[in-house]
């Protein structure tokens, strides 16, 4: 239980605190209404100093940290593991807490200054005999949490939660540890979500990958995946054997221009054959060419050219004889140079024929540099295709084995809590049965409501219902009953915080008569259960007295808050 | 065989073919240029009478014969009229 809290502002409303109900009770006036401040009274406030002091966080933000209250220290006295514990922390050292504890012979103090992290770990130990570390454990912080709900973070809008934004494994881990299941069932859960989410990000990352395909089924990509190996591996061999000419351009203009040369040598020599036959012939002719006559000629131009003097019959033998003779000369001449030339020009375009036929054979073996640098750079984009889909085609067989197994997982996951739940059954009873009975008191003319644990194939689902029905406030009324089972639950035990506090915030909106009955409840169940109620109430909203006669006026602190003059709150100033 | 008769048409006689002969001797000229020469000649004329060699040898003989051209350096040359 909480003895006192007390601080080092000289206007601090120090609050000292007994077992059983502790109602703390702030003057409402009309004038605040209209002006209400975040600090008016230091009601929710007074959640934020036990956090404060339990732990919790103290980032730059934090009220703790800024003026007017960072220059002031806060302390809480309170029951630790059955021995009496006073705790400090001041906002010029949040990272630090200092504690004093009893000496063992009761005589004197130990105190020493311990970071917060370490205050957490002595805290989780002696609160809840916590000391599981690492990923998804139950924590102190957490739990506590249920035990000093608060409004700014959402804290009352459903039993489970403590904060609106709690994460599932969160809820899931915690209440598991504060109802008495098997924790290791959540974290094994949150695990196996772990690995759903990676897998989520392995399906992304196929998706969004260059291709920008969606990934196929492992089936289609290996199909597809060995057909796009074959054809690079075809094209790598074909790189590999590739020779390349240096001069690739040079020589194939060579060759063209060898077959030009070899073709114009080819119709020289036809029309070369033609003339040489032609030749032929007419040495020929001149071989036949009779020489009998020239005497014919002179006996006709005897008759035809009798008045014409004739040179001497034997000078034109001699001028017949020259002229056969020059064209004998000039055919042979000919003839010879024909044939020369034929040889000649044979012999060339052979020689020419040859060299081409060298070309062809090295244009043939092999290409241009360019010609290897593109196979190259085909060969390179190929590659990366493979590499591709080989990828893909991995991520696909993970993702088919993964999806199977995760499902299998969730399943024995399940079956592992619905036999883990039964076998606690007797266990649970007591929960179950406080909740009910606590339901039932508020609306003894409702449907009882009731403490669900579910197993579902997402982890445990812990649902606290009241039915609706016409009264108000039902919602916080099922924060307020799952509260109360949860602290009775853990004062059994003998462990747990031995309080529970709760703002007014909690009783808004909820039927005065209800309201009446919680605030009874809490008290019979304090002194019952040996726990320690703390419920901050506004004046103007609490009844005179509990259904059972008590007047509430004996369960309120004498140190009462008040919104009215500027020292009239908890803090005793306003900022 | 010199001039046409009855026997020998007038493009086949020797005095008709040493005449084309002369109206492309122009300037020296070899055997075969001069044969050539009417060869050219007589396909340009339409002239289909066939002149052989020896008988185009023959029109080269009668113009020797009558000194209206003489060989000089292997080459036939006109004879000037002086």
């Amino acid at each position: 239980m909480i003895h006192e809290v007390t601080s080092s502002l000289p206007k601090f409303k120090g609050l000292r605190f007994t077992s059983g109900l502790n109602i703390v009770l702030a003057d409402r006036t009309d004038k605040s209404e209209e002006t209400d401040t975040r600090n008016g009274s230091g009601k929710s406030s007074l959640v934020e100093i036990l956090h404060y002091l339990l732990g919790g966080k103290a980032d730059p933000k934090s009220v703790f940290r800024m003026p007017p209250l960072d220059e002031h220290w806060f302390e809480m006295t309170f029951d630790l593991a059955g021995r009496r514990v006073r705790v400090r922390r001041d906002g010029a050292t949040p990272g630090k807490v200092t504690i004093a504890t009893p000496t063992d012979d009761g005589e004197g103090e130990d105190e020493e200054t311990i970071s917060n992290e370490q205050w957490k770990r002595r805290l989780a130990a002696g609160v809840f005999g916590l000391s599981q570390e690492g990923d998804w454990a139950p924590s102190f912080r957490s739990c506590i949490s249920y035990f000093l709900r608060r409004q700014s973070a959402g804290g009352f809008q459903t039993p489970t939660k403590h904060f609106s934004q709690q994460m599932t494994w969160d809820v899931q881990v915690n209440l598991s540890f504060l109802l008495g299941l098997d924790v290791e069932l959540p974290r094994a859960w949150q695990r196996l979500r772990e690995r759903e989410r990676q897998m989520d990000t392995l399906r992304k990352a196929s998706q969004d990958g260059a291709l920008g395909e969606i990934v196929g089924n492992s089936g289609e990509l290996a199909s597809e995946l060995a057909g796009a190996e074959d054809e690079l591996n075809t094209l790598a061999r074909s790189v590999a054997d590739f020779t390349v000419i240096p001069a690739y351009t040079t020589a194939e203009v060579e060759v063209t221009r060898l077959g030009q040369q070899i073709r114009a040598l080819n119709n020289q020599m036809i029309s070369d054959r033609e003339y040489l036959a032609q030749l032929d012939n007419s040495f020929d002719e001149v071989q036949g060419a009779r020489s009998t006559g020239l005497a014919e000629l002179y006996a006709a131009a005897e008759v035809q050219l009798p008045e014409v003097a004739l040179a001497a019959y034997d000078e034109v033998q001699a001028f017949h004889d020259s002229v056969i003779a020059n064209r004998r000369q000039y055919l042979a001449a000919e003839i010879r140079r024909i044939t020369n030339d034929l040889a000649t020009n044979t012999a060339e375009r052979d020689r020419l024929a040859e060299r081409r036929s060298d070309g062809l054979r090295l244009l043939a073996s092999g290409g241009a540099a360019e010609t290897l640098f593109e196979l190259q750079r085909d060969v390179a984009r190929r590659q990366v295709r493979v590499e591709q889909l080989r990828q893909r085609y991995e991520n696909a067989v993970a993702l088919e084995s993964q999806q199977g197994e995760l499902r299998l997982e969730r399943q024995k996951l399940a079956a592992a809590l619905t036999r883990d739940l039964a076998e606690r059954q007797q266990m649970l009873g007591p929960a179950f049965v406080t909740f009910e009975r606590l339901s039932q008191r508020l609306y003894a003319d409702q449907q009882h409501g009731r403490l669900i644990i579910n197993a579902t194939d997402n982890g445990p689902e812990i649902t606290a219902t009241i039915p609706r029905g016409r009264s108000k406030g039902i919602t916080n009324m099922q924060v307020y009953c799952f509260d109360v089972d949860l602290v009775t639950l853990w004062s059994r035990r003998g462990r747990g915080p031995g309080f529970l506090v709760h703002d007014s915030h909690l009783f808004d909106g909820v039927d005065e008569r209800q309201r009446a009955t919680a605030l009874q409840l809490g008290a019979e169940l304090a002194d019952a259960e040996g726990f320690q109620y703390i419920v901050t109430l506004n004046s103007d909203e609490t009844p005179a007295e509990l259904p059972n006669g008590r007047e509430v006026e004996d369960y309120v602190l004498p140190q009462r808050l008040t919104d009215h003059g500027d020292d009239g709150g908890l803090f005793g100033l306003r900022f | 065989m010199i001039t046409p008769t009855k026997g020998v048409r007038p493009e086949r006689s020797l005095l008709y073919i040493g005449g084309q002969v002369l109206s492309d001797l122009d300037g020296p000229t070899t055997v075969s240029g001069a044969w050539e020469a009417l060869a050219r000649r007589r396909r340009l004329h339409g002239q289909e009478a066939t002149v052989t060699f020896d008988w185009f040898v023959l029109a080269l003989d009668l113009l020797r014969a009558l000194g209206t051209i003489r060989l000089q350096d292997g080459l036939i040359v006109k004879v000037g009229k002086s």
